[in-house]
């Protein structure tokens, strides 16, 4: 599945068990980008999770990207925070959703 | 002063609306049971609402409290505003103030000096790993118009947020809210957190994913009620196909007949007025045994939509809501949950599918195994994913009998002054994914 558009996240205070939620995704079959999937969302914990990655993309997919509030911590504190990455490709994850 | 100056300086085709957040107030921040900032802060910021011909835009700025300062600012405000407005388009569902209504609502408290508070926070936790945030002080909310609507709320209030962590870097979480310090209260209040942290201190339980029967303590279920907020109750959200609660107003689902949720102001920590001076009824009932009975409707979507305004404000968001109470007495919380888990507080909750009301989050702090009626273990966290319409539905036990007042503690921008009352629910068949 190509997970294209986040907008659900939630992750735990040791930043170990998450899980994502995308708007908009396609399946990729043969290489190529397919069916529409709804809500797409996958789970994982951290370490299996970028254990597993096996693909990272090159300088035409990278961007930056961040948000106004980021917050974490006891007691909880806020920052603006950003950061970069290029797609990326991992095996073996748990994903799942779209019943709407 | 400043509705006076701005009615010299409109002219009779413009309206405006201002809206006032002050606060005073002692912030003081620990870990590991030590003082690691402390200050006092005064501040107040104004929001400046300009209409005129259809169309409106705002500008928010802090004040100084040196008029000669401010009005500087607020004029300048006012031209910038005028030289913006003409360039926007028109706003068909605009709605300008409209009224005479008028409050003035003042809340006091007797709260801790701010050289007593060192003691009063300190003088009982010396013994352990203690961190959080005490805040105090007043908090104003206020609104005025061109049309001569005026509305004042003031309350003091504190608030303890605070966690324990034992050596093996667990944690329970505590907090004291409210108008009036009691050091005797506060000392109970400690020994409950103790209580947990000790029973935290047992060896862990690691649970495999599944459906569990599970008790929801009033902390938690309050982490439940911001979703109500968040493509729930709104009209405007029910309307453009946002909201879970869509199947429910068309008739294909409800949730369990001892769920009933409402809005109430009656309890006089949150002002009622709106952004446009509206006041919302002291009582809404947004679900009457398990069917949704009212929404909240704002004054724009009352517009857009031939509807009557309820007084909401323009996000539709909930201000004062309550879960009311049901039958399970707190005494046989465990003994009713038998084998499952009790859960003190959820964290980090977000919708993974908001059109089937599903979401997602973890458990968090004290959250322990019980088998027998009895605490077993401390359990290794777990997420959960399951829909709102399986656990407030088919899956939703019974509620305890009393309530608890859970404090909003943010203070990003500024401290938070709502509150959540909810009771305890006991669940079947909560369902764990990872």
């Amino acid at each position: 599945v190509y997970m294209e558009t986040n907008r659900s996240w939630s992750i735990d205070d040791q930043r170990h068990k998450f899980q994502f939620s995308c708007e908009y995704g396609r399946l990729i079959e043969n290489g190529q980008l397919t069916t529409v999937v709804k809500n797409p969302n996958y789970r994982g914990t951290t370490p299996e999770f970028w254990a597993n990655l096996v693909g990272v993309g090159d300088r035409a997919s990278w961007n930056v990207y961040g948000t106004p509030s980021c917050g974490k911590g006891e007691p909880n504190q806020l920052i603006t925070v950003g950061h970069a990455s290029p797609v990326a490709v991992f095996t073996d994850i748990e994903v799942f959703g779209g019943d709407a | 002063m400043t509705l006076d100056f701005l009615a010299t300086l409109r002219t009779q085709q413009e309206q405006f609306t201002l809206s006032l957040m002050a606060e005073q107030s002692q912030f003081c921040r620990f870990n590991r049971s030590k003082v690691r900032q402390t200050g006092q802060i005064l501040e107040a910021s104004l929001r400046l609402t300009w209409i005129t011909n259809a169309r409106s835009s705002y500008r928010e700025f802090p004040l100084s409290g040196d008029w000669k300062y401010d009005r500087a600012l607020i004029e300048t405000c006012v031209v910038d505003l005028r030289n913006e407005i003409p360039q926007l388009p028109e706003n068909p569902y605009l709605v300008e103030p409209k009224g005479n209504s008028t409050s003035d609502s003042i809340h006091n408290g007797q709260l801790l000096e701010p050289h007593e508070v060192l003691f009063g926070v300190f003088s009982s936790i010396t013994d352990l790993d203690f961190v959080g945030i005490y805040s105090a002080g007043w908090s104003v909310r206020a609104y005025g118009d061109s049309v001569g609507q005026y509305h004042w709320f003031m309350s003091e209030a504190f608030s303890l947020d605070y966690s324990l962590f034992n050596s093996l870097g667990q944690a329970v979480k505590g907090i004291y809210a409210g108008s009036i310090w009691n050091p005797d209260t506060y000392r109970l209040n400690l020994e409950q957190s103790r209580l947990q942290l000790r029973r935290q201190s047992r060896p862990s339980k690691r649970l495999d994913r599944g459906k569990y029967r599970t008790y929801l303590a009033p902390a938690s279920v309050a982490e439940l009620i911001p979703m109500m907020s968040w493509g729930g109750v709104s009209e405007a959200d029910l309307r453009q196909g946002g909201s879970w609660l869509l199947p429910m107003r068309q008739g294909d689902r409800q949730l369990s007949h001892k769920l009933n949720l409402i809005e109430n102001f009656g309890r006089g920590t949150v002002p009622r007025f709106n952004e446009l001076g509206e006041v919302a009824p002291e009582k809404l009932t947004i679900l009457n045994q398990g069917r949704l009975e009212n929404t909240l409707i704002s004054s724009r979507t009352a517009k857009e939509y031939g509807l009557m305004s309820n007084g909401a404000t323009q996000g539709e968001e909930l201000r004062a809501p309550e879960i009311l109470p049901g039958e399970i007495a707190v005494a046989d919380i465990l003994s009713k949950l038998d084998t499952g888990i009790y859960v003190s507080n959820l964290h980090y909750l977000n919708w993974s599918d908001r059109p089937q009301g599903r979401l997602t989050g973890m458990t968090r702090y004290a959250c322990f195994w019980v088998e027998g009626g009895e605490l077993v273990a401390p359990i290794e966290h777990l997420r959960f994913d399951d829909s709102l319409y399986s656990f407030w539905g088919e899956n939703l036990i019974g509620l305890t009998d009393t309530q608890e007042c859970i404090p909003n503690v943010e203070s990003y921008d500024r401290r938070s002054i709502d509150t959540r009352w909810t009771p305890g629910m006991l669940i079947e068949n909560f369902t764990y994914t990872l």
